[in-house]
Order: C-alpha cells, then sequence, then structure tokens
C-alpha cells in the first residue's frame, strides 16, 4: 500500500468520526485533534483503526500531537512505522 | 418534604429523579427546567426552560439540582456552567444519596453530589461538589475527588488516591494512582500509573493522549 493509499483510507474513517458540531469539509491537512473535529471518543477509536488496519502498534511514544493531528502525520507516522 | 427543582430531561435526569422518587424521603422533585423537553419525566413535569430559574427561587423553592449527565453533546464542563448557574440564583445544593448506597465513617461531601445505588463511598473519602457518582462505584478509604467529576457504573478506585476536577471516568474503569483535572478515562481502563492533566487515557497497560478537548 502506498502513501495516497493510506492517506485515502485514514481520511475515509476520519470522516466517520466527525463531530456533528463541525460545519466544514475535512481535508488531510485538517488539524482534526487541534481544532477538535473528532471527540475523545473517535480519537481513541481512531488510534484502534489505525493499529488494526495497518498491522502497527502505537506505542505511548508514538501517541503524539506531531503524528496524530491530521490525515497527512498520521500518513507519515504509518509509512515510517512500517519500514 | 422539601421541594426541589431539577435541571435536565435526560438519561441521567431520569436517574435522579428515581432516587428522589423511591430511594429518599428528604426532598419532592415539583418539576424540571429543560429548554429542549416537553411533558413529564416519570410523573414530574417539565416547567420550561433555565429561565423559570429565578422566578422559582422568588416564588420560594429553596433547593435545585443539576441533572446533566455526560455523553457526545455534553461534558463535565457544561455540568459545571449549569451548577454555577444554579448557585448564582441562590439555590441550596443537596447532597443526594440513594438508600441502596453505603456511606462510611467520616465521609465528607460538598453539595450537588449524587450517589447512585450500589456504590460505597469507603472511610474518610473526600468529595467536593457537583460530582455524579454512578451506580456500583467504589471511592476507596482517604480518596478526594474534585469537583464536577462523573463517576460511569462500576468504577473501582484504590484507597487514597486523587481525582482532579472535571474528570469523566468511563464505566468499568480501575483506577490504581492518581488522576489529574480535565481528563477522560475510556471505559474499561486499568490504569496502574499516575495521570497527569488533561490527558485521554485508554487500554490496558492505559496509553495517554494529549485532550485537547475544550469543555463548554
Amino acid at each position: 500500500m502506498n502513501r495516497e493509499e493510506i492517506v485515502g483510507q485514514i481520511l475515509v474513517y476520519v470522516k466517520r468520526l466527525v463531530k456533528n458540531d463541525v460545519q466544514f469539509d475535512v481535508t488531510p491537512e485538517t488539524r482534526i485533534l487541534s481544532e477538535q473535529v473528532v471527540d475523545s471518543l473517535g480519537i481513541i477509536n481512531l488510534v484502534t483503526f489505525i493499529e488494526s488496519k495497518f498491522n502497527i502498534k502505537m506505542e505511548q511514544s508514538d501517541l503524539t500531537l506531531d503524528n496524530l493531528d491530521s490525515v497527512e502525520n498520521i500518513a507519515d507516522y504509518v509509512v515510517r512505522k512500517r519500514q | 418534604v422539601k421541594k426541589i427543582v431539577i435541571l435536565g430531561a435526560g438519561g441521567h435526569a431520569l436517574n435522579v429523579i428515581d432516587l428522589l422518587l423511591k430511594e429518599q424521603d428528604e426532598y419532592e422533585p415539583m418539576g424540571i427546567l429543560d429548554p429542549a423537553a416537553k411533558g413529564d419525566v416519570l410523573g414530574v413535569p417539565i416547567l420550561g426552560g433555565d429561565e423559570l430559574l429565578a422566578k422559582l427561587r422568588s416564588d420560594g423553592i429553596e433547593y435545585a439540582f443539576p441533572a446533566i449527565g455526560f455523553g457526545s453533546e455534553v461534558n463535565n464542563g457544561l455540568r459545571r456552567q449549569i451548577y454555577e448557574k444554579i448557585k448564582k440564583c441562590g439555590y441550596k445544593l443537596p447532597n443526594l444519596i440513594s438508600s441502596k448506597a453505603f456511606v462510611r465513617s467520616g465521609v465528607k461531601m460538598g453539595e450537588g453530589n449524587i450517589v447512585q445505588a450500589g456504590s460505597v463511598l469507603d472511610t474518610e473519602a473526600e468529595l467536593s461538589s457537583n460530582i455524579a457518582v454512578g451506580f456500583n462505584v467504589l471511592i476507596a478509604h482517604r480518596c478526594k475527588i474534585g469537583s464536577h467529576v462523573t463517576f460511569s457504573g462500576g468504577v473501582i478506585l484504590n484507597g487514597g488516591i486523587c481525582i482532579g476536577e472535571g474528570t469523566f471516568l468511563g464505566m468499568g474503569c480501575v483506577l490504581y494512582r492518581d488522576v489529574g483535572s480535565w481528563c477522560k478515562i475510556s471505559p474499561g481502563t486499568v490504569c496502574m500509573e499516575a495521570v497527569s492533566d488533561r490527558k485521554i487515557v485508554f487500554g490496558y497497560p492505559a496509553r495517554c493522549i494529549p485532550n485537547l478537548q475544550v469543555d463548554r
């Protein structure tokens, strides 16, 4: 799976988690944590999705804003982790 | 019997009113305020929105209780806002303890707390105010709980630990060390280490994510 496909799969999943009161379209660059696009339960679901979809384990040191705050960031993290 | 007005008509209010009707005999719910609801809850009439709060106080109602739960649209920040609005109007907020709960020696409580059936407040536990303790919760000896905390059903605390204000504890989580303020602990989490302020915590072993949610 290449990076573009990873971005696409994460974006589809993130769009399912978007809170009802978010009025704008979510893109790969949207700061999904900083801008509170998903709620706390959604964030946990997102981590679970990343681990199962890409067969990786997010260690405590991986659970940072830098790795999780946008679909682009997550995709970069997944690519690094799978190398 | 003292008349009390209830704020909120959702699922948590259902629990609060059932406790008032069947598991205590000091307070009688005279009405509910909720701008988004009509009709009644377990026979207690919904009178209108929060704008009636001041009028009811001037009509002589002395007691009020915030029956705001926790879910996708509400959080402990909103629970704090409603609590403060009630205080500002000059109401007294009782502690509502189910007759089926167990409160041991030396427990201290602020005001506006609810303790549901099956829960145990162990010896010398200290609760601040506006804390919701769900069903079958164990708050062990000498624990200290900050204001506006929500305990979902089945939470277990180790003795002597502190929970900071505004923290949400999901169903069945087990906490062994202190937890900071405005954290969200996912259902079923087993937390063996201390948790600092503003974290989302999940799983076993527990993992943390920064909590950037601004509770309104």
